[in-house]
Parts: C-alpha cells; structure tokens; sequence
C-alpha cells in the first residue's frame, strides 16, 4: 500500500484546493442555502417592491401619495440630485421610482375638479418592469379615488382628500391560495444547498484528482513506477484507492455539512428522500473524478487542470439550472442542458426532496438522474484508459513507439 | 529588461494554464452567459397576465365587472391586436372547478395561469392564487400581485361608489364626475434616468470582467515565481545571471501586465462584438479601466509570488481562493450570490473597497449607466490604490528575502 500512503500524503501535502473549493464553498453553499427561507406559502403575500418619491410638491396630495405608496412596499430614501436618482435605479436599490414636480397637487386639484386631465408625474422603473407596473397600477387607482373624492367634496382639504382616498383604497379582494404540485416547501432549502453546492464539488474533485494524476503521470515519475517491482495493476488499484478516499471525504463532507445546518430542512425530508439525495450526489462526485481522471492523462499542470476544473464547475453549474432556473433560460439552451451533467444532478436532487417515505418507485424515478450521471462518469474513466493506454505507447514515456525509434 | 520582456511574454505565451486562465475562462463563461441570458432582460416586461374568469350566473348578473374584466383584458383563445395590449389574458370557464382544473394544467408551462377569479356575490369578487414561493421574488410572484391589485381596483371602486350613491344618489348627473369614477387616470409617464435601461444580464458580465481581470493575476504570479533563486532552477539560474535584478524584475512584470491587459482585450472584444454588450460605446474609457484592472492583477499575483516558504501550487490556490471569494462578493455565481452582493454592499459598503472584482465590475457599470465619468475615476482611484500597496509590500518582502549565500 505504499502507492496509496504516497498519493494520499500528495493529496494532504497540497490542500489549498480542498480548503478553496470544499471548504470555503461548502459553508459558501450553507450561506446561500440559509437567505433561502421557504415561508410560509399557505398566505398569499404581495410581492415586495421597493420605491422612493422625489418629492418637490411637499404638499397634502404628495404626503397622501407617499402614504398610499407605503401599503405596497419598502421605501428607500433616495437624495433629490441627479446620480443619487441615477444609483438607485441602476443598482437596483428602488425597483419604482416616482417623482412628484412642484405645484403638482394643485395643478391635480384644479385638472380634476375642471373634468381635465390630471398633470403626470415622472415615473422610473429599475431591471424589471412588471415589478414598476405593479405599484403603477395601484397609484393609477389611489389617484383615481382621489380625484373622485376632490369632486365629491370641492372644499375639503388636501389632507382630508389624501385621507379619505387612502380609506378608499384600503378596500382589497379576498386571496385565496389554491397549493400547486410545483410548490417549494423546507425539504428544498437542502435540496438548494447540494445544489449550490454544485460548482465546489466539481471543481473540488477535480483540481484534486487531477493534480494527484497529473503529478503521478509525470513521464520521469511513470519511467521510475514502470521500472520498480510494483506491478502497474497494483499501482492503478492503489492510486484509484487514494482517489475514491479524497471523493468519499469530499461527499462526506459536503452531505453531512449540510444536514448539520440545515436540521428543520432534514427533517422535512423523508429518510428515503435523504437516502436518495445521497446516491446521487455520490453519482455526481463520480463525475468530475472521472473528468479528471480524463484529463490528467494528458500531462497537464496543476493550474490547467485547476482552471479546467473550475471553468467547467461554473458551466455545469450554470447550465445545470443551480445558479439560474432553466425556466428562464432560452428554450434551445434547456434543451442542451439535458447533454450536461449539472442539469440531471439538480433536477434529480429537486425529485428526491420530494420523495415520501417508503415511496422507492418515485426514489427510484428520481436514481434515474443518478444512472445518467454514473454514464457520464462512464464514458470519463473509459475515454480516460484509453488515453492512458496511448500515452503508455508513446516514446516518451518509454513504450513501443520509444523501441521503434530505436530501431 | 528588455530581453527580459520579451521572453517572459513567449513563455507565457507557450504556458497553457496561463492561456487557459486569463483567455480561455471569459471567452467560454461569456458564450454560456451569451447563449442562457437571452430571454432573461425580456422576463420582467409586462404582459398580458393569464387569468381564468368563471361565468357563472352571478357574473352573467354583473354586467359592471363583465365590463372590468373585457377592459383589462382579451380572450386568449382568440388571439388579435387587441391581446397584445390587454393586461390580462383572459380564459372563460364555466365553474371554479373548471377553472382550477384549467390553472392547474398550466403548471410548469412556460405560461402559467396566475390565478381565477370568481363573483360569489355582485360587485365582490373572490381571488384564487398559485401557491408562490416567498423567498425569492419571481415573476410569476409579481404577475399573481398585479393580478390582485387589479381586483383591488374593482373592489375599491364598487365600494366606494356604492357608498357615494347612497350619500348622494344624484352623483351620476355630473359626467366629469362619472368619468372619474369609472376611469383610471394616466397618472404617469415613464422616464429613462440613466443613459441606458438597466438590464439584469450585463451585471454578470460585468461581475464576469472583474473575475478575469483578477485571474489575469496568475500571468504576474508565474512570471514573479520564475525569478525567485529559491523557487527552482530557472529561478536559480537567473540570479546569477548578468541582469540586475531589478531590471529583470521590471521586465517580468510589464511582461506580465501586458499579456494579462492583451488576454482581457480580446475577452472585452469577445464580450462586444460576440455577446453584443455595448458598455455604452465608451470604448476608450472602458480600455483604460481594463488597463487599471490588470495593472491591479499583476500587483495582485506578484504580491502572492513573493510569500516566502510556500510552494508555486499553495500560491496558486490562495490565488485562486480570493479570486473565487472576490467574484462571490461581485455576484458572479448566479442570482443568490447577485442578491448577496447587493445586501453586503447596502450593509457594508466598506467591504466594496477591498474587493478589485467589484472595483472591476463597478468602474465598468457606472461607464454604462451614469452620465458623468466621476464614479468611474474613483472606482479606477481605489484600484490604483490597491496596486501602489501590493507593489510597496511585494518590493518590501522581495527586499527582506534573503536566499542561502556561501
């Protein structure tokens, strides 16, 4: 066991990878995983819309304004000069951004009372707009019953009109939340974190492995194992023996950290989902053992296998719908996802969540995701032998090819 | 030096991590963004919201709420002109059973009914909703909520002149103010403050910039690495060579700026022309912030390279490691890491000014939206700051380092 005793002591003498990628990301993932609170969704909740109002009537109908627009969000305070204006809609701070001009709340008075049409205020939406249309939509209507209250009660004033608006407006329809199938409950704050977790695993293993390969396959390195009494299947079994060591711990790791944090989320999943989550995160760590395994053939250095790992974390992980549901990706793009490792580990992650106790039909419908990612593995290990089995024949590493140059 | 220059820049050149690194990783993260980020900027734009309406008899008896409700939207099932424009899309059903059989197919479709409203009583409609998620802010979470505060608006207006008519039963003689009750006013006008609309996906690959920038810093780290007499034989072999030491020190690390500001050229040029990104046409700006950028980065990696009693890997991990965490803080690994940056920086702000991949991202974003180039220069102020310091503490260790000597 000495090739194992060399490659683990490789592993451990080299761990600013491990720290980096299963660590940091690990509690990374756990950070994520918490700001993912799933709530209560049996109430329906309004979405929360964040607004600001530029003031520069400061009179009763803006106040009234204001106080309305406080029952349909947060306020930010944003100053009243031009890149204040600007940071806030750029940065996403405010998502509506209303400014009232000066003599608006008479200039409103006198347009509604004369059957004109009220002056218009100066509206800012931030990134989406549906979210600005939303508090549009609801000041549209405050406005409305305000200018019909102005008509009712031509001598009232802009206070008590604010008022009895606002009054008016408080009248909301009952909201009845009908449950879906689609609905999310705490099993998935779990399920996010391993799927967060993702991009760490990936690149974990692989910069990893690929470096204990990568160092093993350096060709003065092969020439001494090739010469020593060692025979080249015990130093392949030793040297698979050390890598599934490294990807049990890093499983290990990454499965039991989040149950450590997450004990509400574990306990709404069932034993069986839990089970099931751990089968195919262990498919999934196969993956990226067999990429490196793959990769490592080819007598990469650390840092090329290290970028390899890491490019290809944030691809699969993207891709895979981790970072960003594929429901809003472009339909051709989901459709390609299917060709990517990260999207069977996710989706098959989001089944097990969900699995009922004793309910192995459905665990076994959510395995099929994991069967598909052992393939993945698969094709790695064997594109990897052979790649290993050409490099053998090669002259530099003092095979056939060497002898026929010789000749 | 110059020989120094020229040489560093070929072995970079011919070192295939460096390439993959500061070329390769923009180039292949921007084509995934390039081809998932497509439809993102459309979702938020207001659309017809799908919304089922039973007609039963109580909404057959309610001809003020049938007008509602043909106002705000069209029937779906007879697509025109007039459905693009329409608030709501709107599915008749005969019964709230049919109507929650109809929302309930819809799910995990690419449109989704957001809910069904029925009339139990006249004038008082009743609001059924999908089950939403309330820890993220979703699109179908905003459409359920306009959806909502369109009935809100029925309600509030049935209410409030049913009470109006009871006070004064003669209101309906005055036809402004008729209108008024019956109409939503065009309140407001939709206005652009910033020189361009704020669109979601160009923060990414702004955030993406700032990560590339940064790793450009694995060119100085490795150039810095080949010049240390204890780090290997080239090392070893250049320090008794006939080149001050100094000069090959200046040599390797404009070597190594200049590959890293080239590699982060052509990733700009990539994310321009390929991926569409404008930056607002403020091509000269946007060059001499990628300039700072990689001047940043090389102070960065030769800072790292000079730790003494760490080998070349422990220094490319802690590289990669802060590289990583500075990209994390910058939003780049998806939506959850988008909203933490923005939490940490509305927390923290103090916490921007440590981190170059913000500095990065944000010196590029203000050239995008803000009018005036002010926050830009300071952005470029704080990442020049940055450098004087790591250069000052890497030309103090390399000062202090002292190597075996007879």
């Amino acid at each position: 066991m000495r090739v194992f005793k060399a490659a683990l002591q490789v592993l451990f003498r080299n761990p600013a990878y491990l720290l980096i990628y299963a660590v940091a990301f690990g509690f990374i993932g756990v950070a994520m995983a918490s700001a993912f609170s799933v709530g209560d969704t049996s109430e329906y909740e309004r979405a929360e819309v964040q607004w600001a109002v530029i003031d520069r009537d400061d009179s009763g109908i803006s106040h009234g304004i204001e106080d309305f627009l406080a029952t349909q969000g947060t306020q930010e305070e944003v100053a009243d000069d031009e890149l204040s204006m600007q940071d806030a809609v750029a940065k996403g701070t405010v998502d509506y951004m209303l400014v009232i001009p000066q003599g608006y709340g008479e200039q409103f008075l006198n347009a509604v009372r004369a059957g004109d049409e009220p002056p218009k205020m100066d509206v800012v939406y931030s990134y989406y707009a549906a979210e600005g249309a939303l508090v549009d939509a609801a000041v549209a209507n405050y406005l409305g019953l305000l200018g019909s209250c102005a008509i009712l009660d031509g001598n009232a004033s802009e206070e008590a009109l604010s008022q009895d608006a606002l009054e008016a407006a408080s009248k909301t329809v009952p909201v009845e939340v009908v449950e879906t199938s689609t609905s999310l409950n705490e099993a998935d704050t779990y399920a996010f974190y391993l799927q967060f977790c993702s991009y760490g695993i990936f690149a974990a293993v692989i910069a990893c492995v690929g470096m204990l390969i990568s160092i093993l396959s350096r060709s003065d390195m092969r020439r001494r194992i090739l010469s020593s009494p060692v025979s080249y299947i015990s130093y392949n079994l030793q040297t698979a023996f050390a890598c599934l060591v490294l990807v049990v711990c890093i499983w290990a790791w990454f499965y039991l950290l989040g149950m450590s944090f997450f004990p509400s989320a574990v306990a709404a999943t069932s034993t069986t989902g839990l089970v099931t989550e751990g089968v195919l995160l262990f498919a999934y760590v196969l993956v990226p053992t067999g990429v490196a395994f793959f990769i490592g053939q080819f007598g990469l250095g650390m840092g090329a296998t290290n970028a390899i790992g890491n490019i290809g974390g944030l691809v699969i992980s993207f891709l895979g719908g981790a970072w960003i549901s594929l429901d809003l990706v472009p339909g051709a793009v989901a459709a390609f996802a299917h060709f990517l490792p990260g999207y069977w580990f996710t989706s098959s992650i989001s089944a097990a969540a969900h699995v009922p106790e004793g309910a192995w039909d459905q665990a076994l419908s959510a395995l099929g995701g994991g069967g598909v990612l052992l393939l993945f593995a698969l094709v790695f290990f064997l594109a990897g032998m052979v790649v290993a089995r050409m490099r053998m024949q090669t002259s530099d590493a003092g095979g056939n090819a060497l002898a026929t140059s010789a000749v | 030096m110059l020989d120094t220059f020229k040489y560093t820049v070929l072995s970079m050149l011919r070192n295939k991590g460096i390439l993959v690194w500061a070329l390769a990783f923009p180039i292949v993260l921007s084509t995934c963004f390039l081809f998932m980020f497509g439809e993102l900027d459309d979702l938020g734009d207001v659309e017809a919201i799908p919304t089922v309406v039973v007609t039963d008899e109580a909404y057959d008896d309610s001809p003020a709420f049938q007008q509602f409700i043909g106002a705000l939207g069209s029937n779906s099932e007879s697509e025109g002109d007039e459905g693009k424009s329409a608030l709501l899309a709107v599915k008749y059903a005969a019964s709230s059973d049919e109507a929650l059989s109809i929302m309930r197919s819809s799910e995990g479709t690419d449109d989704p009914y957001a809910g069904y409203v029925t009339l139990p009583e006249a004038e008082s409609p009743e609001l059924h909703v999908q089950q939403g998620v309330s820890s993220m802010q979703s699109i179908e979470g905003v459409d359920r909520s306009i959806l909502v505060t369109f009935m809100d608006t029925f309600v509030s207006r049935a209410e409030f002149i049913s009470g109006a008519v009871e006070d004064n039963p003669e209101i309906f003689t005055d036809p402004g103010l008729v209108q008024s009750l019956f109409g939503v006013p065009d309140a407001t006008e939709k206005v652009d403050l910033t020189a361009n609309a704020p669109v979601e996906s160009v923060r990414y690959y702004f955030a993406l910039m700032g990560m590339a920038a940064l790793f450009g810093a694995q060119v100085a780290l490795s150039a810095v690495i080949g010049l240390l007499p204890n780090m290997g034989p080239l090392g070893a072999r250049r320090a008794v060579a006939g080149v001050r030491h100094d000069s090959a020190l200046a040599g390797a690390i404009l070597a190594s700026w200049v590959v890293s500001f080239v590699c982060l050229l052509i990733a700009y040029a990539y994310i321009r022309v390929v991926c569409g990104v404008d930056f607002a046409g403020r091509d000269v700006s946007c060059l001499l912030v990628l300039a700072v950028s990689s001047l940043t980065a090389t102070s960065l990696g030769a800072a790292l390279a000079v730790i003494p009693k760490l080998p070349e890997s422990s220094k490319s991990g802690i590289l990669t490691g802060v590289v990583c965490l500075c990209a994390l803080f910058a939003g780049l690994y998806g939506q959850p890491t988008m909203e933490l940056a923005d939490t940490v920086a509305a927390a923290f702000p103090a916490s921007q000014f440590v981190n170059p991949a913000v500095q990065i991202s944000q010196a590029l974003f203000s050239l995008m939206y803000y009018d005036t180039m002010v926050p830009c220069l300071q952005h470029m102020g704080v990442l020049i700051i940055m450098c004087v310091v790591l250069f000052a503490l890497s030309a103090h260790t390399l000062r202090r380092q002292r190597y075996a000597s007879i």
